[in-house]
């Protein structure tokens, strides 16, 4: 079954979510298996002209091509539906706390271009809760259609966008111990390719993206809370990397996918070296590190139509 | 094209290029170009004249400096009915400028012009954060006083800090020599190699000024009588202890230093231009023609072609529009934005693979003969006011040649955004 | 420049009571030229019974002044031109002496004594030399006993020369006007039928093409503008360094600006070629570069004295032989040829403690212009030196403040002249009308005591 829900208000689930963090939803050695959650659909109005610009002149400054294109981006669509999986994530029967969540990777497909000022349905599931060595991993999965579809019975043809958000419960083991050896991410070895681009991320980076995106996350935006939250200091959103590494490269007319894994987080202020690599025609690799630490903070591929 | 007359480089004038923030910390770019005009006048006779069109640029300026050459102009005892306008091509301006202007001449458009451009570091504009020129504009559109409060109510410390020029590549977000570097390791261009360039351009520039070469191109400013930046007493021991500067993240690949990239520097320059009538009649010397030039870009953005290599590609372009070769030159102008942009583009032209794949030759344009290279130094001796380096890189050139008639010059000026300028002149 | 706040302190009514009851110098306000105002205003009379002085007053009918042969007692004079050609004995002079005196008290300020006389050189009897010479040192002491601006100068005509050569003419005019307002005591002499005298005496300089060297500033941007106004075409040389002042001198008299160091081996190539560019002739050099290193002899080290004598003298002397020896420079017209003006200093006629070099290179050009006029000749061309004496400039902007205010006073006119002053007496020699006069060197100081 399917519940429909109004488009939940960020700021208000990020403080029930702060309460939320003082009590754990499951004992950490809790194993449920074959978790299930209700999927979550919310109708949103649409994106409008001035959030389009808000994220055009954070991205691409004066005059780039987002200037030029009337379809969206598709991480404002990502930006649209974060709400939904906020939503979802918050709900009681959601066994993971939703505070100092962790988000690992993205994958999206942009099937079809979706312009501003219109109304869409956002479908969001929880899947997969899986082990992990530091807690549990679940893929929230977005699903976004035009307004008059049954989004229970709807056609394939008929999905704009889907994407797939994993994130990571830290300490929350619901999915029990990952089995065998599964060794921490290998880092060393890395060899940077060669840089095309610096980004010059400002102390403010989180806030001017959280403005766009209303996702006021505190670890993203205050020192103090990231602190709290484990970190040395404020991180970028990971959606932020995701977006300027997409930016200008999306065709208007969509049918691409792109997806993006997050390693070490993006401390702020901070400078990040990023390289793209054209893999194949019509591929392209993305690569953003630490030149200082040599780490990679993210790969990334965008797979043209 | 025989029914084009002659576009002839009649003279040139420039102020010394001073280091930024030293000598002309406090001069503006219109006092700099005002004065550049003013000793081309003054050299020219130029006085009451009223010429075809006066242009150039600066790659740094102020909003309040939107006439910027028109203004500085009506500075000068150049007659105020001459039409002037600003030109804006990154580092290549001043070239572009020159370049037109030739053109207007050869097509009759104009019998006379000066092309020039003026680059100041020390007095460039500084610019408020984009949300305090928001709240800004919103308490100029207030109408009431109320909602005027209410809008500047909303400025917050985080707005007041000034945003310097943007320096990097708007697209990349690296520095200029950062792309370098890139491309300087992908050429494999040695650390010694870069040196060595550095240092002949010192020499070359030092000695030129010592045989009086530029007695005649050069006026002084501010009390400076040289470029400031020169370092007549430099050798490869001195040059050879400075530390990377750019690609650092290289480690031991890095070569870039501070002496073999070029400074940033304040000056100006100019070049007078008029068909061979307009000279003679004026009683004016005609150093050298104006034959051709060619603008290139590349898409640099995600590295397909280095930011500094659009010469190259222009550079192909325009030698087989002309049917010339590499050997039918007598001097070559390679502007030292690095030292090894330079070799770089030289090293390009040699490959035969480079030449083949990304220039569509048959074979490499083939090899400079450095004893003709940048023969009374560069840029990196000089130094480099953005705009300025086409006008002193002509005004060079144009002398060299002079008195070599049907001998052929060959410029080559990178520039920002993945430009570039290639062009030629003949003796006469 | 200096301001001399003294001058203008007399000449305000409170400051001429002070001054004149303290027994002060009384410096008047000079009367210096300007293109639209009359030569001279007033009565001009010339004193002497000779065909010279009838000659003289022909001429100075041409130019519409009021000349009279005698004056009433209660008349202002303008000037005075006392003719002495026929005395042949120093008993001869009285008559016209005496005349003279007795209108020095009906003279206006800025007044003029002009005496004419034939060259104590050209002969070898003593009587003769010796009555001629009187009529000098009259003229000396007289200068010294001018007023109110006025100042008195002689015409030195040589042997042979008839009154109504154009020299006589060019410098006739030449001491009745402003142009000569701070010289006083000095002698022009007249010793050629060479000359040329001016369709428009506003412009005397008409078609002219002049180079002035050290041009940037101060006395030579002063010759420039003075060269330009009497409608030569000017070329304005000065070192490299010098270049932004000298590209503004340059604009500000429509002139061209060649930066070039005058000693360098190729300088007079330079400029001919510039002058063969832009102009097609040459017909002016004015040698005005200069430069002081002081130091006591005791002190002095070999920079200090092989500059001055490369900058002030040895590249005068290669530049001659340059430009004598171009086509360029050695055009006759209208049979007056090239002509050059060299700046020498009082301190090379009267010396300077502290300048053995700067004044043995202007003595030396004192000697090249001398020795030089013979071969000038031979293309009708002439050469001759100017030596200043006080005058305001940047540069004695910069001595002591006592030692400028006695320099300043030490003179007939007790005043420091004006760059000007300078410019005007080289724009003189430098003149078609001057091409009679050449081998000397005339002083523009306003009569200084130090000295000859």
């Amino acid at each position: 079954m399917t519940r429909t829900i109004d488009l939940p208000n960020l700021s208000s689930l990020y403080r029930r979510a702060a309460l939320g963090a003082l009590k754990s939803k499951l004992s950490s050695n809790g194993s449920l298996r074959g978790l299930t959650v209700e999927p979550v659909v919310a109708r949103h109005p649409g994106i409008s002209e001035q959030q389009v610009e808000d994220y055009r002149r954070l991205f691409a400054g004066e005059a780039f091509d987002g200037a030029h294109r009337g379809a969206l981006p598709s991480v404002l669509i990502h930006i649209a539906a974060f709400p939904v999986q906020m939503g979802l994530m918050s709900s009681k029967d959601f066994p993971l706390p939703l505070l100092g969540m962790v988000h690992l990777a993205n994958t999206v497909e942009h099937h079809q271009p979706v312009m501003p000022n219109t109304s869409l349905q956002i479908l969001v599931k929880a899947q997969n809760f899986r082990a992990h060595r530091k807690g549990t991993q679940v893929d929230i999965t977005v699903d976004v259609y035009p307004q008059g579809v049954d989004v229970d019975s709807a056609d394939q043809s008929e999905l704009l966008w889907s994407g797939v958000s994993t994130y990571l419960g830290i300490g929350t083991f619901v999915a029990g111990k990952p089995e065998g050896e599964q060794s921490r991410r290998g880092q060393g070895g890395f060899t940077p390719p060669r840089k095309t681009a610096q980004w010059n991320l400002g102390a403010g980076a989180g806030r001017d993206y959280a403005a766009v995106s209303g996702d006021y996350n505190p670890i993203h935006v205050s020192n103090l809370a990231a602190k709290a939250l484990g970190q040395r200091g404020m991180i970028a959103h990971g959606m932020y990397s995701a977006a300027r590494m997409l930016e200008g490269r999306e065709p208007e007319s969509a049918g691409h996918r792109w997806s993006i894994e997050f390693e070490a987080p993006v401390a702020l202020p901070g400078t990040v070296n990023f390289a793209v690599e054209d893999i194949s025609d019509g591929t392209q690799r993305f690569t953003g590190w630490n030149a200082r630490k040599n780490r990679r903070h993210f790969t990334g591929e965008l797979i043209l139509p | 094209m025989a029914d084009i007359r002659d576009a002839v480089i009649i003279g040139a004038n420039r102020i010394p290029f001073a280091r930024a923030h030293g000598a002309y910390a406090k001069a503006s770019n219109q006092d700099m170009l005002t004065s550049t005009l003013n000793g081309l006048v003054a050299r020219y006779g130029l006085q009451g004249a009223q010429l075809g069109a006066v242009a150039g640029g600066a790659v740094m300026k102020h909003s309040k400096n939107f006439n910027l050459v028109r203004e500085s102009v009506l500075g000068t005892p150049i007659a105020s009915n001459t039409p002037a306008y600003d030109v804006q091509m990154a580092c290549a301006t001043g070239m572009e400028a020159i370049g037109s202007l030739a053109n207007k001449i050869k097509l009759g458009q104009i019998d006379s012009a000066i092309g020039g451009g003026v680059d100041s570091i020390s007095d460039a504009p500084i610019v408020v954060t984009d949300a305090l020129r928001g709240i800004i504009m919103e308490a100029n559109r207030a109408k009431t006083t109320g909602q005027r409060l209410k809008a500047l109510a909303k400025i917050r410390p985080g707005h007041l800090a000034p945003q310097a020029p943007g320096v990097n590549e708007p697209r990349t977000g690296l520095s200029m020599g950062e792309h370098m570097a890139i491309t300087a390791d992908q050429w494999g261009i040695s650390r010694e190699e870069q040196d060595e360039l550095a240092l002949a351009s010192h020499k070359n520039l030092a000695k030129a000024y010592d045989d009086g070469f530029f007695d005649d191109l050069v006026t002084p400013f501010k009390g400076v009588d040289r470029d400031n930046n020169m370092r007549a007493d430099s050798t490869m021991e001195k040059l050879g202890k400075l530390s990377p500067a750019f690609g650092k993240d290289l480690g031991d690949q890095a070569t870039m230093t501070a002496a073999n990239s070029t400074a940033l520097t304040d000056g100006a320059s100019a070049v007078l231009l008029g068909s061979e009538e307009w000279a003679d009649e004026r009683d004016l010397p005609k150093l050298a023609n104006f034959i051709d030039y060619e603008e290139g870009a590349v898409d640099f953005v995600d590295g397909a072609e280095g930011l500094l290599m659009a010469p190259t590609y222009a550079a192909a372009r325009m030698l087989k529009r002309n049917n010339l070769s590499f050997e039918d030159f007598e001097y070559f102008e390679i502007h030292e934005a690095f030292a090894s942009t330079v070799l770089a583009q030289m090293k390009a032209w040699e490959s035969a693979e480079f030449c083949r794949e990304k220039l569509g030759l048959d074979k490499p344009l083939g090899t400079i003969d450095r004893s003709r290279l940048n023969v009374n130094g560069s840029s990196l001796a000089a130094g480099h006011p953005f705009a300025a380096t086409g006008g002193r890189i002509v005004a060079t050139l144009s002398k060299l040649l002079h008195g070599k008639p049907g001998k052929l010059g060959f410029i080559s000026v990178c520039a920002a955004g993945g430009q570039g300028i290639t062009a030629i002149i003949e003796g006469r | 420049m200096a301001t001399d706040t003294y001058t203008e302190f007399v000449n305000s009514g409170l400051g001429r009571k002070i001054t004149k009851s303290l027994g002060l110098p009384q410096p008047a306000k000079l009367r210096r030229y300007r293109p639209e105002a009359p030569l001279i205003e007033g009565p001009v009379v010339v004193v002497g019974a000779s065909e010279v002085a009838d000659n003289i007053a022909a001429r100075l009918l041409t130019w519409d002044l009021d000349v009279r042969r005698h004056i009433g007692p209660k008349e202002k004079v303008a000037a005075v031109v006392a003719v002495f050609d026929t005395a042949a004995t120093p008993a001869d002079l009285s008559r016209n002496v005496l005349e003279l005196g007795g209108m020095l008290k009906q003279l206006k300020p800025s007044g003029r004594v002009i005496t004419v006389f034939r060259d104590p050189e050209s002969t070898d009897d003593p009587t003769a030399r010796a009555a001629r010479k009187g009529a000098e040192g009259m003229t000396r002491s007289l200068a010294h006993e001018m007023r109110a601006g006025a100042t008195a100068n002689g015409i030195v005509l040589h042997e042979q020369l008839d009154a109504t050569a154009p020299g006589v003419a060019g410098a006739l005019r030449y001491l009745l006007s402003g142009r000569s307002a701070f010289v006083s005591g000095q002698f022009v002499s007249v010793n050629s039928v060479n000359g040329q005298l001016p369709h428009d005496w506003a412009a005397p300089l008409q078609d002219q093409v002049a180079v002035v060297t050290g041009a940037a500033r101060g006395i030579g941007a002063s010759i420039a503008k003075v060269l330009r106004r009497d409608g030569a075409q000017v070329i304005l040389v000065d070192v490299p360094a010098a270049g932004e002042a000298l590209a503004a001198a340059a604009n500000e008299v429509e002139g061209t600006a060649l930066q070039l160091d005058i000693t360098r081996d190729d300088a007079a190539e330079r400029i001919l070629d510039h002058a063969q560019q832009h102009y097609g002739r040459l017909d002016i050099v004015v040698h005005n570069a200069g430069i002081t290193r002081d130091k006591l002899l005791a002190n002095m080290d070999a920079p200090r004295w092989d500059s001055v004598i490369a900058v002030n003298i040895e590249s005068q002397l290669r530049m001659n032989r340059t430009l004598l020896g171009s086509e360029l420079f050695s055009r006759v017209e209208n049979g007056v040829g090239p002509r050059i003006v060299s700046l020498a200093s009082t301190s090379g006629i009267a010396g300077n403690r502290g300048q053995t070099n700067y004044a043995a290179s202007k003595s030396a050009v004192m000697g090249m212009v001398s020795a030089g006029s013979a071969q000038l000749e031979a293309r009708h061309g002439t050469i001759n030196a100017v030596a200043p004496g006080f005058i305001e400039t940047e540069m004695t902007a910069k001595m002591p403040l006592g030692t400028r205010e006695v320099a300043r006073r030490l003179n007939s006119l007790s005043q420091g002249g004006l760059p000007v002053d300078v410019a005007e007496t080289v724009a003189f020699l430098a003149s078609p009308s001057a091409a009679g006069t050449s081998g000397l060197t005339l002083r523009v100081c306003g009569q200084n005591l130090v000295g000859a």
